[in-house]
């Protein structure tokens, strides 16, 4: 997302204020939250973006990276239609877990599924993670092709998203 | 044992087994499918982290060969050096003026060498700024000819007398390294006439660009390397990576310009940095401002004698390589003043407690944590004291705490004596 967003130089030297390197992008390693978020905030300062906004971009964005790229086929599998997404996301997180036992994964839970509207509850010890979690809903609206909203609710402590479908959302 | 097949019956399986088997058939191809991922991933960091050491061994056999070439540069000047200095011993008058003239021309081109790298190391985050390119090659060319491989292999024809462009010089010197070297490689094995670097104003655009050239009569760009050869990572040789020419392309980008690719003439290959000249900036103007900038010659200059008016002037020097400490006190010694030398700092904090002196010389790279109490100590007997950073490092002396001013070495008696002319007018 980042080289695009900013052009591949200007992450190249973002990157290199950022001491990272090749050898730090090691596939099914577990980064401390701390590295993570500190990366996070140093691309959104860098795009001159308030970090929840960031947040939410690159939420959305990872949907879109991940349906695209070497895990198509988790996302594929994990459900034909967004509820039947939603309903399986924790076996998803379950199977990570399994490849990678270090990692601490949220849980998600559809309270409810009406017609065109979805209730979903997001849980995790982690907190401030609320925008990418609105991200990633608004991206999986876009993977499986629908239209609609994605809103947080007030109330438990802002971890209940309403997903609204249709074009009036 | 042999597997045998019979007729089966599956017993009747009720919801929830169906749920459980749908729930594990699940399970089983997400793992599938996440180790697959996981793979492809895994494949694509391995490349990512082969390249980036491809990067890294061609930068270190970069650095290496540019090494052996500036140890060599260097020793030629230490030797002509070092024979002179016997030729000053001579009862010759005119041999010791030559040997004399031998001495300071290795010395001067000895420093635009070190300047040069200096430069080259600079904070790539550095401002742009206006830069005379043909002053900048000519002032760089023991460092391009170092990465040409020899000076004799190095052709320098330049026309753009006093045009300026505004980039980040240490940019400008990558860019240009990396063409040389490219250009180096290129002739790797062939008779050659050597690099080529030229530049000129093209006007015949929308506006005018600064072109400076590098050119070599080598193997030249195969076709289909033509059409990606700015692009990272692309590459038809064997020992390239495919860093150096997008590295140069994203330097002219950076600056408004771009990077093009000719055929030489007969054979080999031509690469111009081309870079819109810096706005507004008339040539003849430049020369004033530089003019301006240059440090205003000090009356002291060059007489080499005693001043009277610099006479009373107590200053110390600290510095633990004793040649240099020697010299420099001897050359103040000229100018009249009463002069004091210490090895470290402690030897002049029990050597010199009690003496109050107007200007003090630091080595910046002696004993850099002790630095700034000794500054404190200095100032505090005297408050009207100056006191001054000296060092061969530019990173030095932007670092170096509470000074009055900073002089890089070597040190001329040019600026010594423009040290004690700033005391003087100041006190």
């Amino acid at each position: 997302m980042m080289p695009s967003r900013l052009g591949p130089s200007q992450w190249a030297e973002l990157e290199r204020k950022l001491g990272l390197g090749a050898a730090d992008y090691i596939t099914a390693r577990v980064y401390d939250d701390e590295l993570t978020i500190g990366i996070c905030r140093a691309c959104a300062d860098a795009l001159g973006q308030d970090f929840s906004d960031f947040l939410f971009e690159f939420g959305a964005y990872w949907i879109h990276f991940a349906a695209s790229g070497p895990y198509r086929g988790v996302m594929q599998s994990t459900g034909e239609s967004l509820p039947e997404f939603l309903m399986n996301l924790d076996r998803m997180h379950n199977t990570v877990r399994l490849a990678m036992p270090e990692a601490r994964t949220p849980l998600f839970e559809l309270l409810d599924s009406h017609g065109d509207s979805l209730l979903v509850e997001y849980s995790s010890p982690r907190e401030g993670l609320e925008p990418l979690v609105a991200g990633l809903l608004s991206g999986l609206l876009g993977f499986f092709g629908e239209q609609g909203s994605v809103t947080r609710l007030d109330g438990d402590n802002g971890r209940l998203f309403r997903i609204q479908l249709g074009s009036q959302a | 044992m042999a597997a045998t097949h019979s007729a089966f019956t599956p017993p009747a399986s009720t919801g929830i087994d169906d749920e459980r088997r749908k729930s594990a058939d699940l399970r089983n191809t997400l793992l599938i499918q996440l180790q697959q991922g996981l793979l492809a991933e895994a494949l694509e960091s391995a490349v990512d982290l082969d390249k980036a050491r491809l990067h890294s061994e061609e930068l270190l056999h970069n650095i290496s060969e540019i090494c052996g070439f500036l140890a060599h540069d260097f020793n030629n000047y230490l030797s002509i050096i070092s024979m002179n200095c016997d030729a000053l011993a001579a009862g010759d008058e005119q041999r010791r003026l030559r040997a004399r003239d031998a001495i300071a021309n290795a010395a001067r081109r000895g420093k635009e060498l070190a300047t040069s790298l200096i430069n080259l190391s600079r904070d790539r985050e550095a401002a742009a700024e206006l830069v005379d390119v043909d002053q900048f090659v000519r002032a760089n060319h023991s460092l391009l000819a170092a990465a040409a491989g020899g000076e004799s292999l190095l052709n320098l024809n330049l026309n753009a007398h006093g045009i300026c462009v505004r980039v980040e010089p240490s940019a400008l010197s990558h860019a240009l390294v990396n063409l040389v070297i490219n250009a180096r490689k290129a002739l790797r094995g062939l008779r050659s006439d050597g690099i080529d670097i030229s530049t000129r104003v093209d006007s015949s655009g929308p506006y005018p660009l600064l072109h400076l050239e590098v050119g070599d009569n080598g193997v030249g760009v195969s076709g289909p390397m033509r059409e990606k050869l700015f692009e990272r990572f692309a590459t038809d040789r064997l020992d390239g990576v495919g860093l150096g020419l997008a590295s140069a392309d994203h330097f002219c980008r950076k600056y408004g310009g771009h990077i093009a690719y000719r055929p030489a003439e007969v054979s080999g290959s031509v690469f111009t940095l081309l870079l819109p000249l810096a706005d507004g900036v008339d040539p003849a103007q430049l020369e004033r401002t530089r003019d301006a900038a240059a440090p205003a010659q000090p009356a002291l200059e060059g007489h080499g004698q005693s001043c009277s008016d610099t006479s009373e002037l107590r200053v110390l020097i600290v510095d633990d390589e004793p040649d240099a400490l020697e010299a420099m006190a001897e050359l103040l010694a000229n100018f009249g003043c009463r002069v004091a030398t210490a090895r470290s700092l402690g030897d002049a904090w029990a050597a010199w407690g009690d003496t109050l002196f107007d200007i003090v010389f630091i080595d910046a790279s002696l004993q850099y944590g002790e630095q700034s109490a000794f500054i404190a100590w200095v100032r505090d007997r005297n408050p009207h004291v100056s006191i001054g950073a000296i060092s061969g490092a530019l990173s030095r002396l932007t670092s170096t705490p509470d000074y009055d001013f900073a002089l890089p070495k070597p040190l001329s008696k040019q600026m010594l004596g423009f040290v004690l002319e700033e005391y003087l007018a100041r006190n």
